[in-house]
Formats: C-alpha cells, sequence, structure tokens
C-alpha cells in the first residue's frame, strides 16, 4: 500500500520519540552510577574547619620516615591537592591538643593493621579535637600501594569518611591485604565529593 | 496522539520514574543487612549525617562521648587461614562483664600523649567455655580485655567511648558499654582468642581478641554472626558455621 503523507509523519514521531527515551534511559542511569556526595560514607564530622593539621609523634626515627613518605605524600598529593581541604603539616613532635591528627607507628592488636580514633573531644561543640591514627610496626616491609593505601585510608577516617563497600576504587574500601600491590591509594570522586560538602 | 506513541511515551516514563526511583535509592539510608559484594556503593551500618557532631550521653552521672574505633584489618582469603591465627578458640556464654575493668594514664612520654592526657580505659568480659574448639582442652572460663574508651583529662565525669563495628554483637548499639550480661547470657558466642601477653594492662585478663572481629553470636542454625561487614570469610554474608571452623582447626 502506498504511504500518504499522514503516515510518513506518525514513521516520523515514533523515530523520534524513540530516539528520546533511548536517551533519557541512558541519561538517567549514567547519572545513577555517578558519585552522590549526598548518599552515604561520611560518618562524624571530626575536624573544626577545612583548615586541617597535622604531626607526627613518632619516637623511632626509621618508624618515622618509613611511614612519613607515605603520610606526607598522601596529604599533599591527595587530600590537600584534590579537595577543599587544605592540610597543613607541622614537624615532628611539634602538636599539641589543637593539631587535628596526630600520628605514629605502634604494636597493634592482633587483627589490626592501622587503626585511628579521636582521643580528644571538644565539649563545646562536640567534634573531635584531635585524632590518633597509627601504623602496625609490623608492616615494615610492605610494598608502595600498601603504605599509601594505608596513609589514605586512616587519614580518611579521620576528616570523617567512613568505609566504602567493593564498589567504588578509592582508598576506603572495608579493608584490604596491604601487600596486595594492586590496592588503590587515591582518593575517588564519590569520597572527594562528601569532603568538599562537608568543608 | 496515535496507540503507538501513546504506548511508548508511557513506556519511556515508566523507565524514567524506575530510573530515578533507583537514583534515589543511593541516598537512603542502608539497610540492616549487608548487600552482597560487587554491588554499587553502599553505606556502613554505623554512619551518621555528615555533619552530626559527637554523639555524647549522660549514663550514671557521667557525659560519655561516643567515636567509632576505626581499624583497618588483617584480611585472610580463606577460614583456614584465620584459624591458624587464632591460638584458641572457643564457644561458650558471656557471663560477666565489667565495662571499666582498668584505667591506665599514659605515661607523658608515650607516644601520642601530652601532659594530663586522661586514662585509656579497658573492658573486658568473661566467658564460661562449653566446648573447645582449639587450645587446652581443659580451658573452662577465659577473661578478655580490650581498650573501650578515654577519660577526659580535665573532666573525670566526661569519658570517650569506642564504639566498636566488629563487637556490634555485644556492645549496646549506642555504643556506650557492651549489653547487660543478662541478654548476653541468652546467646551463644564463639570467640577466637590470643595470649594477652601485656597488651592490654588489665589485672587477671589473660586474652585478647584475635580479630578485630574476634567474637560472633552462633545462631540458632550454626551460622556465625560477626559484627559489623567485614571480608569474607569473616564476615555475617559467608555463612561460616561452628562445623566449618571446627573441620578448618583439623585441617
Amino acid at each position: 500500500m502506498p504511504r500518504t503523507p499522514a503516515d510518513t509523519r506518525r514513521r516520523h514521531r515514533r523515530t523520534l520519540l524513540r530516539g528520546a527515551v533511548t536517551a533519557t534511559v541512558g541519561l538517567l542511569a549514567l547519572v545513577g552510577t555517578a558519585p552522590s556526595a549526598s548518599a552515604h560514607n561520611f560518618g562524624l564530622r571530626k575536624t573544626d574547619n577545612n583548615v586541617v593539621t597535622f604531626a607526627s609523634d613518632e619516637d623511632n626515627t626509621d618508624h618515622y620516615l618509613f611511614w612519613n613518605h607515605f603520610v606526607h605524600f598522601q596529604q599533599v598529593d591527595q587530600y590537600d591537592a584534590r579537595t577543599d581541604l587544605a592540610v597543613q603539616e607541622r614537624g615532628r613532635y611539634q602538636w599539641d591538643n589543637s593539631t587535628d591528627v596526630v600520628w605514629f607507628a605502634a604494636a597493634l592488636e592482633p587483627g589490626v593493621n592501622a587503626d585511628e580514633v579521636c582521643r580528644v573531644v571538644n565539649t563545646v561543640n562536640r567534634r573531635c579535637d584531635r585524632a590518633r591514627v597509627r601504623f602496625g610496626e609490623h608492616l615494615r616491609n610492605i610494598p608502595g600501594p600498601g603504605g599509601f593505601y594505608l596513609a589514605c585510608h586512616e587519614f580518611g577516617h579521620a576528616y570523617g569518611l567512613e568505609h566504602l563497600d567493593t564498589g567504588d576504587r578509592g582508598c576506603m574500601s572495608t579493608s584490604a591485604n596491604p601487600y596486595d600491590t594492586g590496592l588503590s591509594g587515591v582518593l575517588s570522586n564519590h569520597m572527594i565529593g562528601h569532603i568538599n560538602a562537608e568543608y | 496522539m496515535g496507540r503507538v506513541t501513546a504506548l511508548r511515551a508511557r513506556t519511556a516514563a515508566v523507565l524514567a520514574v524506575s530510573t530515578i526511583a533507583l537514583m534515589v535509592g543511593c541516598a537512603s539510608p542502608p539497610s540492616s543487612e549487608p548487600t552482597a559484594p560487587g554491588n554499587a556503593v553502599t553505606a556502613t551500618a554505623t554512619e551518621a549525617l555528615g555533619s552530626a557532631p559527637v554523639t555524647s550521653v549522660q549514663v550514671g552521672g557521667e557525659t560519655v562521648y561516643v567515636t567509632e574505633y576505626d581499624v583497618s584489618e588483617v584480611t585472610y582469603s580463606s577460614l583456614d587461614q584465620f584459624v591458624d591465627q587464632s591460638p584458641v578458640i572457643v564457644e561458650g556464654v558471656i557471663i560477666a562483664t565489667n565495662d571499666l575493668a582498668a584505667e591506665k594514664v599514659p605515661s607523658a612520654t608515650e607516644e601520642g600523649t601530652v601532659p594530663g592526657e586522661g586514662a585509656d580505659i579497658y573492658s573486658s568480659f568473661t566467658f564460661r567455655v562449653t566446648s573447645v574448639l582449639k587450645g587446652a582442652p581443659d580451658l573452662t572460663a577465659v577473661q578478655v580485655a580490650f581498650p573501650s574508651g578515654k577519660r577526659d583529662g580535665r573532666d573525670r565525669n566526661a569519658r570517650i567511648a569506642y564504639k566498636r563495628e566488629g563487637l556490634s554483637e555485644v556492645q549496646q548499639p549506642d555504643g556506650t558499654k557492651l549489653e547487660p550480661v543478662d541478654t548476653l547470657k541468652q546467646k551463644k558466642f564463639l570467640m577466637f582468642a590470643a595470649p594477652n601477653n601485656g597488651i592490654y594492662p588489665v589485672p587477671g585478663t589473660t586474652y585478647v581478641l584475635a580479630h578485630p572481629r574476634g567474637i560472633a553470636r552462633v545462631a540458632a542454625d550454626g551460622r556465625l554472626k560477626f559484627g559489623g561487614r567485614g571480608e569474607p570469610p569473616i564476615d555475617r554474608r559467608s555463612g561460616v558455621t561452628v562445623d566449618d571452623v571446627r573441620a578448618a582447626v583439623t585441617n
């Protein structure tokens, strides 16, 4: 049967509609998988403002040099450079109760590679005044990716991030084997979104 | 609008609404049961809204500030590995708890302390052994210590309590203390322990947990309910049973 002009217009409208549906669904699906800064994984905000200070109180110089390498570069290259945080490093032992994060290496309890906890609470604003980050002394032979992962991870806790599940490529996965050379030591866009939304 | 066109418009609307619903789901509170590994990013069970301050609770005249004790755990690729790292594995019941088992003021020269630093607080619980899976077969009771908080150096009536994900089966949900012993007595637990060896200064306490998730509730079907999320096989999702652990011990 020959097509009429009305048939052609209907066909044209269907094609346009099909394209629009495909584009809409595709766009929404894409947005749905993108990181959402208002979603999950920010716990308690633990520092007063976006200017964060940290220092080491490690007595053993070997331990200090080993872990400082990871801590220093993760603070500069990740948190300072890639988020709205302004990170300020103080000299070894140059800290007090107002220093946001104090780190050192220690003999930790069994089954623990590193930990982070609030040690002083500001009772006026009920924020954490001083967090403590400890790295296991038993990890002196971990490969570089493990050290960068742990430094990124524990300081992430100190700034308020909680664990992310395995779907995230950043350094806040629930737990990881620090001897895994494929570990990510970087902030994911999801984590950056949370930090910037908070500070 | 023709029938076909109307149908396509409805399809588009349904798909769009479904997709938006999925997106909104990403921002909704987490369910209490973990999802399967490999899903899109999901939340941990303990998170709060972003700018929430530290929770404070009045407990018997004390102001208790509750903060997470975050740990990067040693991971194990198999149950055999985990069992190998636990010198003592016992099944039993918690028959006594002590939320303030010991307080120790750290030396001013200790790393991470300043003069006037508040005392570290340790808790303990006593475990009546009903079955020894690994360790001395004559073990009848095991007392276990763990760090549970810290005194405010300036205010004796204020302390920080550590809420530990791995202890969520034995700690009260608000993190201020252990569950009442009458509640704990109703449950069976499997405990993975290691000698204290001076790790924690709690007199008479000879053991510590061999892993932050080293105590699991034994469900009615024998499955182990570890605290928090964790990674397989030391997690709630893997469905490890007491019999699996017993078999791993004898391997």
